[in-house]
């Protein structure tokens, strides 16, 4: 039982890794509001 | 920087949407704004052909006919995706429906009138093609896949890359039930842009699950000019804002400076465009000054039942003073890419009128659907492109009627596209440039006829169909897709460039983040990037774009679409 929670972990954090890092790759997290603040205005 | 008064350069639909942003976000006066353009509509024009016909870009072509209608082309919204443009909408009266705005208008057409396109895709032999196969095989997928999964930050990866180009090692792709249907929706060539293909794909993913009955669309009640433009020109006078037509701003003046790369207009030359007066206009410290560089249907020219449009070999008038600009500042972009490579951009278009309804009744019949459900195409059977493929001959896109507020009850309006000009008609031995407004109907009924499934053919029809029309207007558009030309990321200036104190530019030759263009949306989102800049209102204030392209069901969704 405990070998199999052990294995049942082991293969969630790989999945759990593996998605994260695809989701980084993808630039998943990117916050869009940031590409807008190249127009924000500047008083003269 | 902030400013509290503007010059707009050009009266589409970009800079209307700057204007009534700043006036309702910005709480500018509208005394403050000043346009000047050479007219009222741009490329969201729709009015009675007489009327267009005295346009500057067809006076020296004077028509025999100028009876019916024009609408050089048509928009199909998406209030899912068209948040900014259905944000603007909502803020004015409708021109046609008193008590409503022009959002309200629109979305209480559309619910009466939904879209399910039963007939996208039409062929010889076949008549109606289940389109909702799309055809893709597994090297179409992963190409897709890629360009779907493809994030923001790596899309200068598509810099110079054309559509022919990203899938050159799989000609598989423009065989697909898929590319027929994608290329015809928003007419995209073979010679468009791998990137902006990738920002369609993104934006539309929904849409993508659902193509072949085109159930996302959704339709305004009249044309784009009178349900989408005319409210807007209507609230702005009321509001006290100048609109000077007939004026073409030729060139400008710059203040120099010590780095050469501080970008300050201090003057523009504006040219009467009916009498070639030359005015020069200042514009002081507190001035902003909105373009939009470029418009798809400058240089445009129409023709009649009897007589082709004739090309007219203008560059384009936005797209020469973006010129002479992108010519003195290293970062204003690249205007030859867009309007230096017409066999990439032109297509031909054309608008039927006609006196009764026999026609619409017969491709009503045909295609078992009733008029304003979206577009049809008809693909040839024999191999038409440069890779010696199949691919759309034409497609047609019947209007719920009326079309135009005062088209007759007895009348119809239909409108066509041809989207590779310089081939040839099947039924009419020449290229669709060269073919008069009879030539393109019968170009039309042809292809009917080949389609029909009967019992009686619609060429028993013919003489009477003929004998039904007021007219049938070709239009030849050089830069219909210029938009979509291939470009790299730069190629485009930013909607407020490095270094403006004082100039932003609008519109589809704009770059923004994310945005597809062709929709209005881009176009109207650019303007209130525009305004809130000028106005001094937070980007964050922006109307929140959805992401499709983030949303697990929806790739799931598309995932699914690709295999079916």
């Amino acid at each position: 039982m405990k070998k199999q929670t052990i294995r049942l972990s082991l293969i969630v954090g790989v999945l759990a890794g593996a998605t994260i890092y695809a989701m980084k790759k993808l630039d998943w997290w990117h916050d869009d509001a940031k590409d807008y603040r190249q127009f924000e205005s500047h008083r003269a | 920087m902030i400013k509290h008064k503007a010059i707009l350069i050009g009266a589409g639909l970009a800079n209307l949407a700057a204007a009534v942003y700043l006036i309702q976000e910005g709480k500018w006066a509208g005394s403050a704004i000043t346009f000047y353009s050479l007219d009222d509509h741009g490329s969201n024009d729709g009015s009675r052909a007489a009327a267009q016909a005295d346009d500057y870009w067809n006076k020296e072509h004077p028509l025999a006919n100028t009876k019916g209608y024009i609408a050089r082309g048509g928009r199909m919204l998406n209030y899912r995706t068209y948040v900014d443009l259905m944000d603007l909408l909502s803020r004015v009266p409708s021109a046609t429906e008193p008590g409503l705005t022009a959002a309200e208008d629109t979305r209480e057409f559309d619910a009466k009138h939904r879209t399910f396109d039963k007939a996208r895709l039409l062929r010889r032999g076949d008549g109606i093609i289940n389109a909702g196969h799309l055809g893709l095989n597994n090297q179409d997928r992963a190409l897709l896949t890629k360009l779907v999964l493809m994030p923001d930050k790596d899309e200068e990866q598509l810099d110079n890359v054309s559509i022919a180009d990203y899938f050159k090692d799989d000609p598989h792709m423009f065989t697909t039930n898929f590319w027929y249907m994608w290329e015809t929706t928003f007419a995209f060539r073979t010679q468009s842009s791998a990137q902006e293909l990738r920002r369609y794909m993104h934006m539309m993913l929904y849409e993508f699950t659902q193509i072949e009955h085109l159930v996302g669309v959704n339709r305004t009640r009249y044309n784009q000019y009178e349900s989408i433009m005319l409210p807007l020109i209507e609230y702005l006078k009321q509001q006290g804002v100048t609109i000077i037509l007939d004026k073409i701003v030729t060139d400008w003046t710059f203040k120099d400076t010590a780095m050469q790369d501080d970008i300050t207009v201090t003057g523009l030359t504006v040219t009467d465009a009916n009498t070639g007066e030359v005015a020069q206009v200042p514009v002081d410290d507190d001035t902003a000054v909105i373009f939009t560089n470029g418009s798809i249907t400058d240089s445009a020219t129409i023709g009649d039942y009897h007589t082709p449009a004739r090309e007219n070999m203008d560059y384009g008038i936005a797209a020469s003073l973006w010129q002479k600009a992108s010519e003195r500042f290293y970062n204003l972009g690249n205007p030859d890419k867009f309007f230096a490579d017409r066999d990439a951009s032109e297509w031909v278009s054309f608008t039927l009128t006609t006196k009764d309804h026999l026609l619409l009744n017969e491709i009503t019949r045909i295609t078992t659907q009733v008029p304003g459900n979206a577009l049809n195409s008809f693909l040839s059977t024999a191999p038409i492109t440069p890779l010696g493929q199949p691919d759309v001959n034409m497609s047609i896109v019947v209007h719920h009627q009326p079309h135009f507020t005062t088209q007759k009850p007895n009348e119809s309006v239909i409108w066509g596209y041809f989207l590779y000009p310089r081939r040839t008609g099947e039924f009419v031995q020449k290229p669709y440039i060269e073919m008069t407004g009879e030539d393109m109907l019968k170009e039309l009924l042809g292809q009917l006829a080949m389609v029909d499934p009967g019992p009686v053919n619609i060429r028993e029809h013919e003489a009477a169909i003929m004998a039904s029309v007021v007219n049938c207007i070709p239009v030849y558009m050089p830069y219909a897709s210029a938009l979509f030309n291939n470009r790299a990321k730069a190629d485009r200036p930013l909607v407020i460039p490095a270094h403006s104190t004082n100039l932003a530019f609008t519109g589809e030759f704009a770059e923004q983040p994310y945005q597809m263009v062709f929709t209005e949306q881009s176009a109207v989102r650019s303007g209130e990037i525009a305004a809130y800049h000028f106005a001094g209102i937070p980007m964050s204030h922006l109307v929140k774009t959805p992401r499709y392209d983030k949303d697990i069901p929806t790739l799931l969704r598309a995932t699914k679409k690709m295999f079916e």
